[in-house]
C-alpha cells in the first residue's frame, strides 16, 4: 500500500513538472491567443493560419473577463494576441500600457478612426449601432432616425434596449459623453431608462423580442438584425442607421478586433497573426461566420447587410474610448439605467 | 514516552501540514487584501447598492432550496427505507442518482427544454413559465442536491427509532405526534448534517445561477471581473466568505458537535409501514422525482449527443478528457498524500497550535469555488509567478477546495485505529516512523483511497475555479459544458457533460455505500 501511494503520487508530481516544463518553454512556433469573441467565429480562422504557417495557435475562450485576466497578468503576461469584441476593451488595455506598438504595414493601412495611433490594437469588423424595427409594426419613414431620438416621449414604450452593463452599451455611451458632454448623455440615459419597453439582457433577447413583435424597434449592433432576418420566421425587420442626415453626427461603428500585448512572448508571430486576420479573405471568412460588416469597404458583405460605405459614420476616433469606460460605467449607473452587472 | 522533537516521523508530518495549511491558506490573505485594498467610497457603493441586493437573492435561494430539499430528500428517504412502497430497494439507489450530475448539467438540461427557445416552445409552441427566475434556480438545485439530504436521512433512519414509533402508536398516538415527537427530533442530527450540506452547496454555486442568470454572489463575483473590476470582486467575495462561516456558526450553535451519520451502523432497521390505499400515490411521486432528475436529464443529454454526433464528433473532445482525467489523477493522488499527515495531525495532536495548523486544511471545504479560483489566480501571479500559464494553479485550487473530502474519509478510518494499538508498537520498540508506516497507514488506507476516488469526481465535475484558472489551450470537460451551454450550443455541450457523468456514475458506485 505504502508503495502503491507512493507511486501514484510520484508519478503525479512528474507529471506536475513536465507540465510546468513544457508548458513554460513558449517557442517560436506556437503562439497564445486570449480571446474574448465567440469560439465558433475565431476558431477556423486561427486553424487555417496553423495550417498555413505551421505556428501552433493555443487559444483561451474567456469573455470580457479576459481583459482583466490581462491587467492582473501585468508584467507576465502570458498572452499574445487578444482578440476583442469591443473596442473599449482594447483602448482600455492600451491605456493601462499593456499592449505594444505594431508598425506593420497592413495595420497602417486600416481606416485611423479604427485602429490605435501605434498600431497595437486594430479593428476587423464593425458593429453599428442601429435602429432594428418590426415591419409588420412601423414603416421606416415613421422610425425615429437620430439617437437622441431615444428619449422622446413619442416613442415611449415602443422600444427595447440592453442593460447599461452590456459593453457594447458602455462604450456607446463612452462615446456619446465625447460628443454630448455628461450631462447632456445623462440626460438621454434617465430619458430612455423610463422610456424603454425593456431594459433586456442583451442583444439577443432584443432582435427575438422585436421580430416576434414585442417592440416595434430595439436599439442593437448590425449583426443582430442581420441574424434576425435571417431567421426562418418573425424575420420581417428592418434597419435604420441612425444620425446620417448632413450635420448630424453619423452610426457609432464600434469595432471588433486584434490587439497586440504588451510582453507577447512570440511577438513576431503574434503580428504575423493580426495581419493574417487582416486579409481580405480572411475577414471575408471571418464576417460570413459573425455576420458583422468588414471596415474594410472593399471587402464583401453578407448579402443581409449594408456595406460600411453606404451610411454615414462617426468621424471621431475610437482612442480615447478606454479612458472613458469606466466613467461611462458610473454615468450610467447613476442615471438610473440597470447595469445589469450581476447577469 | 520519547520526546517528540527529536522525532523525525513527527517533524515530517507538521512539516507537511504547515506546507498544507500555508497553500490553503494563501490563497485567502491574497482576496482579504485586495478587498481591503478598496476604497472605502467604493465599499460604501457596494454597501449600499449591490450587496443589500445580493444578499437578498443569494439568502432567499439559500433558505428556498434547503427547506425543500429537507423536505423532499426525507421524504423520499422516508418512503424508500420506512414503507412497503413497490421496488424500495431500487429506488434507494435510483433516488441518489442525481449525486452524480454536476447541476450544472441539470440546468443545461432543463434549459433546453423549457428555455425561451427550448424544445418546448420550437416543437410544441408551448410557453412554460419563464425558466430564468428564482423558481427556476430554486427547483433545479434542489432537483440536484436533495440527494444529500436523502441519503443521510436514510442511513439514520435504517439505524432505527422505528421501535420507538411502533411503541408510541400501540400507546395510541396519532401520526402527526409520532412525526413531530419522535421521528423528526430522532432525524435532527441527519436533518442538521444535510441541511448544511446543501446550503453551502447552493452559496458557493456558480454553474447552475450563470446558467439560469439569477444573480447571487457567486456570478456577480465572477461577471464583476468582466467590468474590470477586480477590487469590487475582492468586497463580494469577503461578504460571501463570511455569509458562508455564519451558515457554519449557525449549524455549530443548533447540532451536536461532531456528530457522525453515516459510519457506525448497527443492525439495520428493516421494519415497514404499510401504505395500503397509499402505495401507488407514493410509488406515483418517487418515480415522478427520479424521471425529472434523472430521467429527464439522461434523456436530453442522450438527444443531444446523437444529434450532436450526426454532424461529427469534436475532435477537441479526446483533449479535453485527457485534461479532465489528468487533473483529477493528480488531485486526487495529492489529497490522498497529503490527507495522512493532517488527518493524523487533527486527530493526535494534543497541542493547540497543530490542531490549530491542520484546522487551517479543512478550509477549502467551505469556501465557495470563484473564490478559490480568483485567490489562487492572484497569489500565482504575484507569488509563483513561475508556474502561472501551467495547469499547476488549477491543481492547487482542485487540491484546497477537495482535500476536506478526502481529510473527512481518511480521519474516519483513523479514529476507527485506536492509540493504544499505535503505543503498543511504540513499548515494543518502534520508532514513530516505523509505527505509522507499519501501523497506522496500512489502517487508514481505505480511508485514503475512498477519499482519492470522491475528490477525483468532484475535480472532473468542478468549474468556477477551473474556468478562472485555465491557461490556454487547457479547458477541461466541466469548461466546456458551461461555455456551450451558455451560448445554446447543446449538441457540443452534451457529449462532454454525458462523459462527466458516466465517469462520476462509475466512481461514486465504489466510493458512497449507498449506492
Amino acid at each position: 500500500m505504502n508503495y502503491n501511494l507512493k507511486n501514484v503520487v510520484l508519478a503525479a508530481l512528474v507529471v506536475i513538472v513536465a507540465l510546468s516544463v513544457g508548458a513554460c518553454s513558449s517557442s517560436d512556433d506556437e503562439i497564445v491567443v486570449y480571446s474574448a469573441r465567440r469560439e465558433g467565429f475565431v476558431r477556423p480562422v486561427l486553424e487555417s493560419f496553423e495550417k498555413e504557417t505551421g505556428i501552433r495557435v493555443r487559444l483561451l475562450t474567456g469573455g470580457e473577463a479576459l481583459v482583466n485576466r490581462i491587467v492582473s497578468e501585468g508584467d507576465d503576461v502570458k498572452a499574445d494576441v487578444f482578440l476583442a469584441n469591443d473596442t473599449g476593451a482594447m483602448e482600455f488595455l492600451r491605456e493601462n500600457e499593456l499592449l505594444a506598438a505594431n508598425d506593420s504595414a497592413r495595420v497602417a493601412s486600416v481606416d485611423e478612426r479604427y485602429r490605435a495611433p501605434d498600431g497595437s490594437w486594430v479593428g476587423i469588423s464593425a458593429r453599428t449601432r442601429v435602429f432594428m424595427y418590426n415591419r409588420d409594426l412601423i414603416s421606416s419613414d415613421e422610425m425615429p432616425t437620430r439617437i437622441e431620438d431615444l428619449a422622446d416621449p413619442r416613442w415611449a414604450n415602443s422600444f427595447a434596449v440592453a442593460r447599461g452593463g452590456n459593453s457594447s452599451t458602455v462604450t456607446h455611451v463612452a462615446v456619446l459623453r465625447s460628443v454630448w458632454g455628461d450631462e447632456r448623455t445623462a440626460d438621454w440615459l434617465s430619458a430612455i431608462n423610463s422610456n424603454s419597453g425593456a431594459v433586456l439582457d442583451g442583444h439577443t433577447a432584443i432582435r427575438h423580442a422585436v421580430g416576434s413583435g414585442e417592440f416595434a424597434f430595439g436599439l442593437v449592433n448590425n449583426y443582430y438584425y442581420h441574424l434576425q432576418s435571417r431567421e426562418p420566421a418573425n424575420n420581417n425587420v428592418g434597419v435604420i442607421y441612425p444620425d446620417g442626415q448632413p450635420g448630424e453626427m453619423g452610426a457609432f461603428v464600434n469595432a471588433a478586433g486584434a490587439a497586440l500585448l504588451r510582453d507577447a512572448p512570440n511577438h513576431d508571430a503574434a503580428v504575423g497573426l493580426i495581419d493574417y486576420l487582416l486579409a481580405p479573405e480572411q475577414v471575408q471568412a471571418f464576417t460570413e461566420l459573425s455576420r458583422e460588416t468588414p471596415l474594410d469597404p472593399s471587402i464583401p458583405v453578407v448579402p443581409e447587410a449594408d456595406p460600411i460605405d453606404s451610411y454615414a459614420t462617426m468621424e471621431i476616433p475610437l482612442t480615447g474610448v478606454g479612458e472613458a469606460w469606466r466613467d461611462a460605467r458610473d454615468l450610467i449607473s447613476e442615471s438610473g439605467l440597470d447595469l445589469g452587472l450581476d447577469n | 514516552m520519547a520526546d517528540k522533537r527529536m522525532d523525525p516521523a513527527g517533524i515530517v508530518i507538521s512539516v507537511a501540514v504547515t506546507m498544507v495549511a500555508v497553500v490553503v491558506i494563501m490563497p485567502l490573505a491574497q482576496i482579504a487584501l485586495s478587498a481591503l485594498a478598496v476604497t472605502p467610497d467604493r465599499w460604501v457603493d457596494l454597501l449600499d447598492d449591490r450587496i443589500p441586493h445580493l444578499l437578498r437573492n443569494t439568502l432567499s435561494l439559500v433558505v428556498a432550496v434547503t427547506f425543500l430539499s429537507l423536505f423532499w430528500g426525507t421524504l423520499l428517504a422516508w418512503l424508500a427505507h420506512r414503507t412497503d412502497v413497490p421496488g424500495a430497494g431500487t429506488w434507494r439507489w435510483l433516488l441518489a442518482l442525481p449525486l452524480a450530475f454536476p447541476p450544472y448539467v441539470g440546468a443545461l438540461a432543463y434549459i433546453s427544454i423549457f428555455g425561451p427557445r427550448g424544445m418546448l416552445v420550437e416543437q410544441f409552441a408551448f410557453s412554460p413559465p419563464d425558466i430564468y427566475s428564482f423558481g427556476g434556480a430554486v427547483l433545479i438545485l434542489t432537483a440536484f442536491t436533495y440527494p444529500y439530504v436523502f441519503l443521510i436521512v436514510g442511513s439514520a433512519l435504517r439505524r432505527g427509532g422505528a421501535e420507538l414509533e411502533e411503541a408510541a402508536m400501540m400507546t395510541g398516538a396519532r401520526p402527526l405526534k409520532i412525526l413531530f415527537g419522535i421521528t423528526l427530533p430522532l432525524l435532527r442530527p441527519a436533518l442538521l448534517a444535510g441541511g448544511l450540506l446543501v446550503s453551502l452547496y447552493v452559496l458557493g454555486d456558480f454553474g447552475v445561477v450563470s446558467l439560469l442568470r439569477y444573480p447571487t454572489f457567486t456570478s456577480a463575483i465572477y461577471f464583476q471581473l468582466e467590468g474590470f473590476d477586480p477590487g469590487s470582486a475582492a468586497v463580494l467575495s469577503l461578504v460571501l466568505v463570511m455569509l458562508t462561516m455564519s451558515v457554519l456558526g449557525i449549524k455549530r450553535l443548533a447540532g451536536p458537535r461532531n456528530g457522525r451519520y453515516s459510519s457506525r451502523r448497527s443492525r439495520p432497521d428493516t421494519r415497514r409501514h404499510y401504505l395500503g390505499g397509499l402505495r401507488i400515490p407514493a410509488m406515483v411521486t418517487v418515480l415522478l422525482s427520479a424521471v425529472a432528475t434523472t430521467g429527464i436529464v439522461l434523456s436530453v443529454l442522450i438527444h443531444w449527443t446523437i444529434r450532436g454526433l450526426a454532424s461529427g464528433v469534436d475532435p477537441r473532445l479526446g483533449t479535453y478528457l485527457a485534461n479532465s482525467l489528468m487533473l483529477g489523477v493528480i488531485a486526487a493522488s495529492l489529497t490522498m498524500l497529503f490527507s495522512i499527515p493532517v488527518a493524523h495531525q487533527s486527530i493526535r495532536a494534543t497541542s493547540l497550535s497543530s490542531r490549530i495548523t491542520a484546522g487551517l486544511c479543512y478550509a477549502g471545504y467551505s469556501i465557495p469555488g470563484v473564490i478559490i479560483g480568483l485567490g489562487t489566480l492572484a497569489t500565482f501571479i504575484g507569488v509563483v509567478s513561475p508556474l502561472y500559464g501551467t495547469a499547476v494553479p488549477m491543481i492547487a485550487a482542485l487540491f484546497i477546495r477537495f482535500l476536506p473530502q478526502n481529510l473527512e474519509a481518511s480521519g474516519a478510518s483513523l479514529e476507527r485505529v485506536s492509540p493504544d494499538l499505535e503505543e503498543a508498537g511504540r513499548v515494543g520498540g518502534a520508532t514513530r516512523g516505523q509505527v505509522l508506516r507499519k501501523i497506522t497507514i496500512p489502517l487508514m488506507k481505505p480511508g485514503v483511497l475512498a477519499g482519492g476516488a470522491l475528490v477525483f469526481v468532484s475535480s472532473i465535475k468542478e468549474l468556477p475555479a477551473s474556468l478562472i484558472l485555465r491557461p490556454a489551450g487547457f479547458d477541461t470537460l466541466a469548461v466546456r459544458v458551461w461555455m456551450e451551454a451558455a451560448e445554446g450550443f447543446y449538441e457540443l455541450a452534451a457529449p462532454a457533460a454525458l462523459l462527466i457523468v458516466g465517469i462520476s456514475l462509475v466512481f461514486l458506485r465504489l466510493s458512497v455505500e449507498d449506492f
